[in-house]
């Protein structure tokens, strides 16, 4: 028989009154293991904290988002969004499921190539694409999404220099019925900014229009504003092939899609209130399918969705460096890892679960992180078992965003491991220190000595 | 041959100069009159007169009278030739030597009354040199064919037995085959052979053998059974016609021939299944060009008269229940595909299933599988719960499409008020029906699928192949063509690219201008034409060439190819043999190339013999699609094909072809082989 863990007295409100409907305990289930590896373990080989990106996780979302598309419309292509996590083992994991890369700066290009991605596989987008970068992505023939007009006029120059032709597409921006509109990115649809654009493109003897691209917004929770941006596209594609007698290729839809993840103010459980894959799919799908293109021309479809393929496939392990009362009473839990790594932690409310087993009795605390730094805050607040210095936990669906929006203020960025299909662990990226640091930094002569 | 026919004939000068100034006078005359070109060049005009004109040199005396006879009965030939052209086409038969022959009675009737006609005296048979003495069998076999052009000499038929072995060795070998039966019969019945050799009695034999042998019919073991079965007939047909028109004095010549040949081509012709023999649809005047090419039309045109079915769906979807299934597709109702949509641990629903909602294939949408007229819409039944099933109404939703007579097609289980379409609406392959739903017999969400020959609602079921899908399995990517899916398999229907397609969208009138990037100067353009069998095909003006081609949509494939080899057509038709519109860079098209366009020198008579029986050779193509590096979405395609020779399984000759498919079409294809490598560049 093990020895029974200590846990500290605990003195509780009692709440009198009817039981609510989740009885009056809370349960909790601990995570003791990820796809079959001890999370323990884990720790105790790659430190704490860590991140765990579970691979089959990967190929699960990615098999079901495709299956949702192409079981509704003819002809899809995904595109791995760079910006969402862009560790090579993770881009390819996705290449090797069939998607192209979109990228939104000459870094993330430059990233993708090296990955083996062939220059006609990636979409480039974003405001920031200088005179080098579009001649790079010309001469590799990808798919350039244009975002204002000063990219137009450049793009314009640089293909007269090159002396060919650029396939491009444009950026476009929409009122979807979901505010704020994104109309920093791209053209405007309702003001003809973006007919103007296409106009502008449709004569210019240097450039071909190939696409129509949108990206309405990040966590939509409504599939019906991508059914309003389909059909927008569509109204441009009809209206080119009108004027112009051109057929455009492929509609980009972007991203955008929600994963399960709770936004911070929501009454809600994320997973209660997001649409599924498939409530988008079948909002854009259908859209297309109805605008009344002939099945023959019927443009291909891309899609750029990130976070909701990658989000749940990461999880951040890490311990309670120690517990502490607050002024106001309140108990606060101080963690190995803060928003230097769990950036996301600003608008969600992630889902912590203990790494161990416990008692039944749970208290509300504070989360901090370890930063010395007042914003430093992962849960404001949270109902968990009783946790004492070394205690593991869980963060779930942290494989978006994090893993590129991560911080090196103060702490070094920890190891990055992946489970794969036969459970093997395989470290994906190591962890900093201070030589990655000291690495890019120079010291003026008179600044090396001193006495103190 | 045609020049060894000539020499023969010259063996008896004026034998020789009647025949020539015969076939000449009666080519002239069709051309003057307007007749068809193409019909004259294949000499359908000539043959009757040439005969007739040899008779008339090998008979008659010249004298004027003999002369203006000749005239005369040139015209006679030629209007005769014509009229029975006219009237027995329309049944499918040929006249063969009936022209002749009426011509050649006429005169014979009335020459008697013709003093000024005087017959030659028959010259001596002249054996010439007897350098070898050939045994009896021989002697006789190469007398017969050389009377056959009213010459009988013993060389000269050697010469022209080598002249049609030359020319054709199935043809030689089944004159030899006639004359062996025939020779056979003479010696049963007791009949002595030199006959054989008297008034073109041992060429109705000839002829017939390879009239019925490989000309009319398809050489095949059956039809050579036919020649020699025929024989002991063909023996007592002829000397039974001789016996009555003794009476009159004339001869039958080829009548016993012609009579039995179109007996058996009109009792051929009026058969409900064509079986063991088959007749010969284009007719090529050679038999080895007709055998290799008819032997790749069978497989390759297996099905080319069917209606092209694709699946009613998008994307991969799984097979739950294929023909003869175990649970409801059984006695008539066998022949019908569920479809339902699975994950990869081969479950058809997400969550715990309780729902609809959970089950993938719900609310997909439905596609017309080919196109059709909506003739029903059943849409008054709810989608069972979950594990219920509805047996009172057990198709539930349903559409019925008619796609020509007696080809119908049913999709069942349909979502309750999802259709799209309306009854007596026109619908085109791909168009969205309505969703998959749960009615009727349906425990869960599935489309139920089935071809049937009468328009009502759950008919008896039709097998039918779905023309063109991919299915994937364990071993990868498989391309099927006119398949029956099979239960269980994932499978999905082929994504055609839009500039592959536009690439290979020859419609008549269309024209492809192409040089060699070595002479940019010499333009060689191809056109697209349609012929009276509606075959559509490229027509090469510079080198008199003929490319045929199908293009369904799915595929583009060349089907025949006619005229110069060494022309850059003949080059286009072997890179793009067999082409899938699609990209899927893993799937390789396999397909055999007729033997007749790989021939390996004088060794290929050996298969030649052997072709109708068993074919050793091969020519061997494989092609690929793969999208170029450098293209900009999935625009650029380059083609890969290789050719490869076999004979007896060694590898002869392998050539290697690069097409490039650009935004505006075919743009350039280069090839390799034996030294050879041209680029040609296509102006678009």
């Amino acid at each position: 028989m093990t020895k029974l863990t200590y846990e500290r007295p605990v003195i509780q409100k009692l709440n009198t009154g009817t039981m609510n409907k989740f009885g009056s305990r809370t349960e909790y289930t601990p995570v003791t293991h990820i796809e079959g590896v001890s999370v323990k373990s884990l720790m105790a080989e790659y430190g704490s904290p860590l991140f765990v990106i579970s691979e089959p996780q990967i190929r699960r979302n990615y098999q079901s988002a495709v299956r949702a598309f192409k079981t509704r419309y003819p002809k899809v292509q995904f595109a791995w969004s760079y910006k969402t996590n862009y560790l090579n083992a993770v881009c390819n994991v996705f290449h090797q499921e069939g998607a192209w890369a979109e990228v939104v700066s000459i870094f993330e290009y430059q990233k993708a190539l090296k990955n083996g991605v062939p220059g006609n596989k990636i979409i480039f987008n974003g405001p920031d694409k200088s005179a080098d970068d579009l001649r790079t992505a010309i001469i590799n023939h990808s798919l350039i999404h244009i975002d204002h007009f000063d990219e137009l006029y450049l793009l314009i120059e640089i293909a007269q220099e090159l002396k060919t032709k650029a396939t491009v597409a444009i950026r476009v921006n929409m009122d979807t019925g979901i505010y704020p509109i994104w109309d920093r990115f791209g053209f405007n649809y309702e003001n003809g900014q973006a007919w103007n654009a296409i106009n502008k493109i449709m004569s210019a003897p240097e450039l071909e229009l190939n696409g129509l691209h949108c990206h309405i917004g990040t966590f939509m929770l409504s599939a019906g504003a991508y059914a309003t941006a389909a059909w927008k596209l569509c109204d441009l594609a009809w209206n080119i092939k009108l004027k112009w007698n051109h057929m455009i290729h492929y509609l980009d839809l972007g991203g955008g899609f929600a994963s399960a993840n709770t936004l911070k103010g929501s009454y809600l459980q994320g997973s209660d209130i997001i649409p599924s894959t498939e409530d988008y799919a079948d909002a854009i799908a259908t859209t297309i399918l109805n605008f009344g293109f002939k099945p023959d021309e019927l443009p291909l479809l891309f899609l750029e969705t990130g976070r909701s393929l990658i989000d749940d496939a990461g999880y951040l392990l890490g311990s309670v460096l120690a517990t502490k009362r607050l002024s106001d009473g309140r108990r606060a839990t101080i963690m190995d890892f803060g928003v230097n790594l769990l950036f996301t932690a600003f608008w969600y409310n992630h889902k912590i679960s203990p790494a161990q087993e416990f008692s039944h009795h749970t208290e509300d605390m504070v989360l901090y992180g370890p930063l010395c730094m007042n914003i430093d805050c992962i849960r404001e607040s949270i109902n968990l078992p009783l946790l004492s210095k070394g205690d593991q936990v869980v963060v779930h669906r942290v494989g978006a965003y994090n893993m590129t929006q991560w911080m090196q203020f103060i702490q070094m960025r920890p190891n990055v491991v992946m489970i794969d299909a036969k459970q093997n662990v395989h470290l994906i990226r190591t962890k900093e220190s201070i030589d990655t640091m000291l690495r890019y930094e120079l010291v003026p002569e008179h600044l090396e000595q001193f006495k103190l | 041959m045609a020049i060894t026919i000539l020499f023969v004939t010259f063996i008896n000068p004026s034998v020789g100069i009647f025949g020539l100034l015969s076939v000449l006078g009666s080519n002239i005359m069709a051309y003057v009159l307007g007749f068809d070109k193409k019909q004259v060049e294949k000499g359908i005009y000539g043959f009757n007169a040439l005969l007739l004109g040899l008779a008339l040199g090998y008979l008659y005396a010249f004298s004027l009278a003999f002369l203006l006879l000749f005239v005369i009965s040139i015209f006679a030939v030629f209007f005769m030739t014509a009229a029975l052209q006219a009237s027995m086409g329309k049944i499918n038969l040929p006249f063969l030597s009936l022209p002749f022959l009426f011509c050649y009675w006429m005169i014979a009737l009335a020459s008697p009354q013709l003093g000024a006609l005087s017959f030659k005296l028959l010259p001596n048979p002249s054996e010439g040199l007897i350098l070898f003495e050939f045994p009896d069998f021989w002697k006789v076999f190469f007398n017969t064919l050389s009377a056959t052009f009213f010459t009988k000499s013993v060389w000269g038929g050697l010469m022209i037995a080598i002249a049609l072995f030359l020319a054709s060795r199935i043809a030689f070998s089944l004159a030899l085959l006639a004359y062996l039966s025939a020779y056979g019969a003479y010696q049963i019945f007791g009949v002595s052979v030199s006959a054989l050799t008297e008034n073109l009695v041992g060429s109705n034999f000839i002829f017939f053998g390879i009239a019925i042998g490989c000309f009319y019919l398809i050489p095949n073991v059956y039809s050579y059974i036919t020649v020699v079965a025929f024989t002991p007939f063909l023996m007592l047909l002829l000397v039974g016609l001789n016996q009555a028109l003794s009476v009159f004095n004339l001869n039958g010549f080829t009548l016993a021939f012609t009579l039995l040949t179109m007996l058996v081509l009109y009792a051929l012709h009026h058969r409900w299944i064509p079986r063991f023999l088959f007749l010969v649809q284009i007719q090529y005047y050679s038999a080895e060009t007709t055998i290799y090419k008819y032997l790749s039309a069978v497989k390759r045109l297996k099905f080319a008269q069917h209606s092209q079915f694709a699946l009613p769906f998008f994307g991969p979807w799984e097979v739950s229940q294929g023909y003869s299934g175990k649970l409801t597709h059984l006695g008539d109702w066998s022949n019908a595909l569920d479809f339902v949509i699975s994950d990869e641990q081969h479950k058809t629903y997400q969550l715990n299933g309780l729902r609809m909602n959970d089950y993938y294939c719900y609310n997909k949408p439905v596609l017309a599988p080919a196109d059709g007229l909506v003739l029903q819409i059943i849409n008054h039944v709810n989608d069972n719960e979950v594990g219920e099933m509805d047996t009172k109404q057990n198709w539930g939703n349903t559409i019925i499409l008619k796609h020509s007579e007696g080809l119908y097609s049913q999709l069942s289980h349909l979502k309750r008020d999802s259709f799209k379409v309306n009854e007596g609406a026109w619908v085109s392959k791909g168009t969205v029906l309505a969703s998959c739903g749960a009615s009727g017999r349906s425990p869960e969400p599935h489309i139920h699928f089935q071809l049937q020959q009468s328009p009502l609602m759950g008919s008896k079921t039709l097998p039918y192949p779905i023309a063109y899908f991919m299915s994937q399995d364990k071993s990868g990517l498989q391309f099927n063509y006119f398949e029956v899916p099979k239960e269980d398999a994932i499978i999905f229907n082929v994504e055609t690219q839009t500039s592959l397609k536009q690439a290979f969208d020859w419609q008549p009138g269309k024209k492809l201008v192409w040089f060699n990037q070595k002479y940019p100067t010499q333009l060689t353009s191809f056109e697209v034409f349609t012929d009276a069998f509606n075959r559509t095909y490229l027509f090469c003006a510079t080198t008199g060439s003929y490319a045929y081609f199908i293009n369904d949509g799915t595929r583009f494939f060349f089907t025949d190819f006619e005229g110069d080899k060494n022309g850059f057509l003949f080059q286009l038709y072997l890179s793009c043999f067999s082409v899938l519109l699609a990209n899927y860079p893993t799937i390789k098209m396999k397909d055999n190339i007729p033997q007749i366009h790989f021939q390996v020198p004088v060794l290929h008579w050996i298969q030649d013999v052997l072709a109708p029986f068993y074919v050793f050779n091969k020519v061997m193509f494989e092609g690929e699609n793969c999208m170029e590096e450098t293209a900009s979405v999935q625009s650029n395609y380059l083609i890969k094909s290789k050719i490869v020779t076999h004979f007896m399984g060694l590898k002869v000759e392998s050539r290697n072809y690069t097409a490039f498919i650009g935004r505006k079409g075919f743009e350039k294809l280069e090839f390799k082989y034996k030294g050879i490598k041209e680029e040609w560049l296509c102006v678009n």
